[in-house]
């Protein structure tokens, strides 16, 4: 670990074991779908068999008459339904959306997509009403890739819907030049004079790159427990990222005002992004008005896989020029991504980040997102990135090759430093982008031998940036010299712990001390999503503002007690407070004495931090492909990011193995699998197939702290963008070890063994 | 003098220029002030007096949910960019 | 309406009765009959090992085991591996070692690490990595998972003192 030589935290970059730990392993800890009430009902949903149908005709009386179904709802039971219907413009037809993808309205747009929901007294009578709910279907084509969809001669899947120029003086309309079928939006980036930098170039290569529909596996299906009471009041239980993101949305699909709606999140299993959107909870929702029940409702692993948000299938092409020495000189990238059925793929992210680890003076992107018959996608990691990234550093690993340049050496040549502007104009400020590329070049993997047949070694970088937004904390101090901490950041990997040990180093007390309270949204002031890299770095920004109101409060409190000028006492970074005449009361002793000095202390903050730091990490990957199953088995891996400070390393370190993992998944074996009638045909883990133990090694990590300016510990959000060089990096792994470059990932046996056979055989 | 960076389908609206360099100590002042050099840009930036859907202001880089009441130092930069972060709801819906 | 079954069975050391629906798994019936929620379910396929138990000291998925097959049977789910307010080495190791982060495998990961380790006591990391293949974890890429289960091999060889 490349640490700072004194670490100046006592607290900040230990490795203490995790307050909410114990019930995790014991298996005590609620999360969602482990909620009982009583007289709770149970949902199911039921679910569109066709990719692309129009719905005549739903009717549930057979399931209303068997015994111990208590409601059956439709698109229809939704108060928003009626107004979405007309078209009033942008917000009301992303509304129309929204309630349309929790439950289809008048067509279905994808396989999975929701078309009924019913409740009963039994899980197995509700699944067994599922089947007796008669819904009549008139199968429309399905248009199934960007390619597809962009044709003229395509069906047009929301007929109403033309191209918006995005951050352009065009206004979109049904004759204008920039309508393309099926696209919702298009973005262009731009700094330079491209033309400039192609004819300073002397060498130039364009390559195509495809990447597959990719689901982020966590292995906690959703669930969601609804009760809707006799004054009107609802409250949800659910497994969430975003308690208060899921309030809005239940307050616009049930159009309720947000004082009506508690959400209380249990224990998370697992989110990467795919948590956040509303899919059944305004079903149970609905269900329980009309039963006067709660009711539960728990998706199965296949609904969970075709009826939820996965990332996007994308296409993208790359052009890149460079002198003879590496210089680039200029990158130009088309990018069209799959929205699935609703507009909003990650495409400008993609668009945003593929370029940026590099210093490249003329850029331009075009991104298009582009509406398909498939599931609506929805954030996923570094949503956008890791595809957009594949296609740059393998073409630069091309390039490397082409100018006899070491691939890691021709991205150092070419580093992003602090002035460097990325394609959206912005310049960047102390990054860690060349420390990053430096341990790499110094790290024992990058040095050690390859050795054996069939084996080869790839390098690739990644970029991204965290989130600043909302957070609230509150935190009082307990006569026993502890303090409770509340937050509104659910805890999805350790979160408890890196917002108490913030708490801890600002009040100069142990970790031990500080007890973390994850809350509702009744409870807390509005906190965002715990996501976008973005909970340590902002949500510990409310703390730590807490922890500082809580100095303040007992430096008060001490001038009291000792009848001191109150510019003489101090909160010293030991928690012990110190006053004139060599007074001093530690952080315990005061607490002890302040029921009888004038009464609880309690501090809090909101913040909306800025000061956002951008992260870069470097993977280096050996593997291995068997000549005749064309199988690729990862042999070593070593993960280099800069985390700026780390202030639980292991949590850092386990955020970066994670998503390196998932990465491996992406460009070896995960992939959504259609058929020509756009079925998924791969929904279950056994076929949906995501890394197991024995696909990957160990990931050895290399963390460089390059503090943060913007944060008071130095965070940097850490959790996303290790899913983003993994990909470009396998890729020219099985390049090196197989003379083909996979330019459609994922590398699976079936499509490697195609390439690798000869052409007689394949 | 704060310079604004002009998105690249805004551009003709400038003259082609990639920036202007204008006045204005908050986001509000200084996209009144680009008006008169970039006609039409204003009301493809704001509207109802709030930045629209589906677009952000960073200054020096930074992105924050105080709107256009966010002050603008001198000598900033001021990018228009579009609204997309990190693990978070890339887009509407 | 299906109908209901009696059955008796030693759940975590406790002799227990329960009623369970004939359509129902062993992990339906300890989640929705038992109350005991700490056995997860991810797939309801036997893909997964979220739910994985130990029936008469051998491992298996409870999702894939019918509730009436558990006649007469021992039953250990996550909520017997501790005793007395003890944790097992394992889970200790598994804390330490912060293998897990959203915690929803942890359950099945800690059984199937039990059942390991009574069956060899002294595992190397390739054998770890072949006995844990079943049971998925996004969170952790393994790594630390696999670092507690060879540390917990070595504090269960070494009782403290």
């Amino acid at each position: 670990m490349v640490a700072p030589a004194k670490s100046p935290y006592r607290v900040v970059g230990t490795r203490p074991v995790r307050p909410d730990g114990t019930d995790k392993v014991t298996g005590r800890a609620n999360y969602g779908s482990d909620i009982r009430l009583p007289g709770m009902l149970f949902g199911r949903v039921l679910r569109s068999p066709h990719a692309h149908a129009r719905i005549l005709r739903i009717d549930p009386s057979k399931a209303l008459a068997l015994p111990g179904v208590k409601a059956v709802i439709t698109h229809t039971d939704f108060p928003a339904a009626e107004d979405a219907v007309a078209d009033l413009g942008e917000t009301s037809s992303n509304l129309k959306w929204l309630v349309d993808n929790v439950l289809a309205s008048d067509r279905a747009l994808y396989h999975g997509h929701a078309v009924a929901a019913v409740a009963a007294t039994d899980p197995h009578v509700a699944e067994d009403a599922l089947a007796l709910i008669e819904v009549e279907y008139e199968p429309l084509p399905p248009v199934l890739s960007v390619h597809e969809a962009m044709n003229e001669a395509a069906p047009r899947i929301h007929p109403n819907m033309h191209t918006v120029e995005m951050m352009a003086r065009f206004t979109p309309g049904p004759r204008s030049e920039h309508d393309i079928p099926n696209v919702a939006s298009h973005l262009r980036m731009e700094i330079g004079d491209l033309d400039a930098g192609f004819a300073d170039a002397e060498v130039v290569i364009e390559r195509e790159y495809e990447t597959g529909t990719s689901h982020q596996g966590y292995i906690e299906p959703h669930n969601g427990t609804a009760l809707w009471n006799e004054h009107g009041e609802l409250t949800v239980w659910l497994s969430t990222q975003g308690p208060f993101a899921m309030r809005d949305s239940l307050a616009r699909v049930l159009k309720l005002p947000v004082s009506k709606i508690r959400v209380v999140p249990m224990e998370i299993g697992g989110g990467f992004g795919g948590k956040i959107s509303a899919y059944m909870e305004p079903m149970a929702a609905v269900l329980s008005k009309k039963t006067g029940r709660p009711v539960k409702m728990i998706m199965q692993r296949d609904e969970v896989l075709f009826g939820t948000g996965p990332t996007s299938a994308t296409y993208v092409r790359v052009k890149v020029g460079a002198k003879r020495d590496g210089t680039l000189t200029a990158a130009e990238a088309y990018l069209a991504y799959e929205s699935g059925a609703y507009p909003g793929s990650p495409v400008g992210a993609g668009g945003m980040c593929m370029f940026a680890p590099y210093r490249v003076p003329n850029q331009r992107a075009d991104c298009y997102d582009v509406i398909v018959n498939k599931p609506k996608v929805s954030a996923y990691r570094a949503p956008g990135a890791p595809a957009a990234a594949f296609a740059m550093e393998s073409t630069l690993d091309e390039l490397a090759e082409q100018l006899d340049i070491d691939p890691l050496e021709m991205r150092v040549r070419n580093a992003a430093v602090d002035g460097t502007r990325r394609i959206d104009g912005v310049a960047f400020e102390s990054i860690g982008n060349e420390a990053v590329m430096t341990a790499a070049k110094e790290s024992p993997h990058w040095n050690s031998e390859l050795q054996g047949e069939n084996r080869g070694r790839g390098i690739a970088m990644g970029f991204w940036t965290n989130g600043g937004q909302e957070s609230s904390a509150y935190a009082t101090v307990n006569s026993d010299g502890t303090v409770n901490l509340v937050i509104g950041s659910v805890d999805i990997g350790g979160q408890r712990a890196a917002l108490a040990m913030q708490l801890a180093e600002t009040l100069g007390i142990d970790y031990e001390q500080v007890k973390p309270l994850v809350v509702d949204t009744d409870s807390i002031g509005y906190t965002f999503i715990t996501g976008g890299s973005r909970t340590t770095f902002a949500t510990g920004w409310a703390v730590h503002e807490a922890g500082l109101e809580i100095q303040r409060l007992l430096e008060d409190r001490a001038a009291l007690i000792w009848e001191a000028d109150r510019e003489l006492v101090h909160y010293d970074d030991d928690g012990v407070i110190r006053g004139p005449d060599e007074r001093s009361l530690s952080f315990t002793e005061i607490a002890k004495q302040l029921h009888r000095t004038g009464g609880t202390v309690q501090g809090k903050a909101d913040v909306t931090p800025e000061g956002v730091g951008p992260t870069f990490a470097c993977h280096i990957v050996d593997v291995e492909v068997d000549p005749e199953t064309a199988k690729v088995q990862v042999l070593r891996y070593t993960a280099i990011q800069d985390v700026g400070t780390a202030v639980h390393p292991a949590y850092v370190e386990g955020q970066i193995q994670g998503g390196a993992v998932q990465g491996v998944g992406m460009a070896l074996s995960e992939e959504y699998v259609y058929d020509s009638e756009g079925r998924m045909r791969n929904a279950s883990l056994l076929d949906y197939r995501m890394p197991t133990t024995l696909d990957v090694p160990a990931i050895e990590t290399i963390l460089v702290e390059e503090p943060n300016p913007g944060h008071p510990y130095g965070v940097r959000g850490v959790g996303e963008v290790p899913i983003v060089p993994p990909l470009g990096a396998i890729a020219s792994a099985i390049y090196q070890a197989t003379g083909v470059r996979p330019r459609t990932l994922p590398a699976s046996p079936r499509v490697l063994l195609e390439e690798l056979l000869p052409d007689d055989e394949g | 003098m704060a310079t604004v960076f002009i998105p690249a389908l805004m551009r003709d609206l400038c003259g082609g220029r990639h920036s202007v360099e204008v006045e204005g100590a908050t986001l509000r002042q200084v996209l009144s002030n680009l008006e008169p050099e970039c006609p039409g840009l204003y009301a493809l930036v704001v509207e109802d007096g709030m930045v629209r859907l589906g677009i952000q202001l960073a200054v020096n880089g930074v992105t924050s949910s105080s709107g256009l009441l966010r002050a603008v130092p001198e000598d900033a930069e001021v990018q228009i960019l579009p609204a997309m972060s990190g693990g978070q709801r890339s887009a509407a819906p | 309406m299906s109908s209901r079954i009696i059955v008796t069975a030693e759940i975590n050391g406790e002799p227990t009765e329960f009623l369970a629906d004939e359509r129902d798994s062993l992990l339906d019936a300890l989640r929705e009959r038992l109350g005991l929620m700490g056995s997860k379910e991810g797939c309801n396929n036997g893909n997964c090992g979220a739910c994985a138990v130990l029936l008469d000291g051998r491992l298996v998925n409870s999702c894939l085991v019918m509730a009436a097959e558990t006649e007469g049977a021992r039953v250990t789910s996550v909520e017997g591996l501790a005793q007395q307010d003890r944790l097992l080495p394992v889970q200790e190791a598994f804390l330490d070692h912060a293998a897990l982060q959203c915690g929803i495998c942890t359950p099945g990961f800690l059984v199937a690490t039990q059942a390991l380790l009574a069956e060899n006591p002294d595992p190397t990391e390739e054998q770890v990595r072949y006995w844990l293949a079943g049971n998925l974890c996004r969170c952790t890429g393994y790594d630390k998972i696999i670092a507690a289960v060879l540390d917990a091999a070595g504090r269960a060889a070494t009782p403290a003192g």
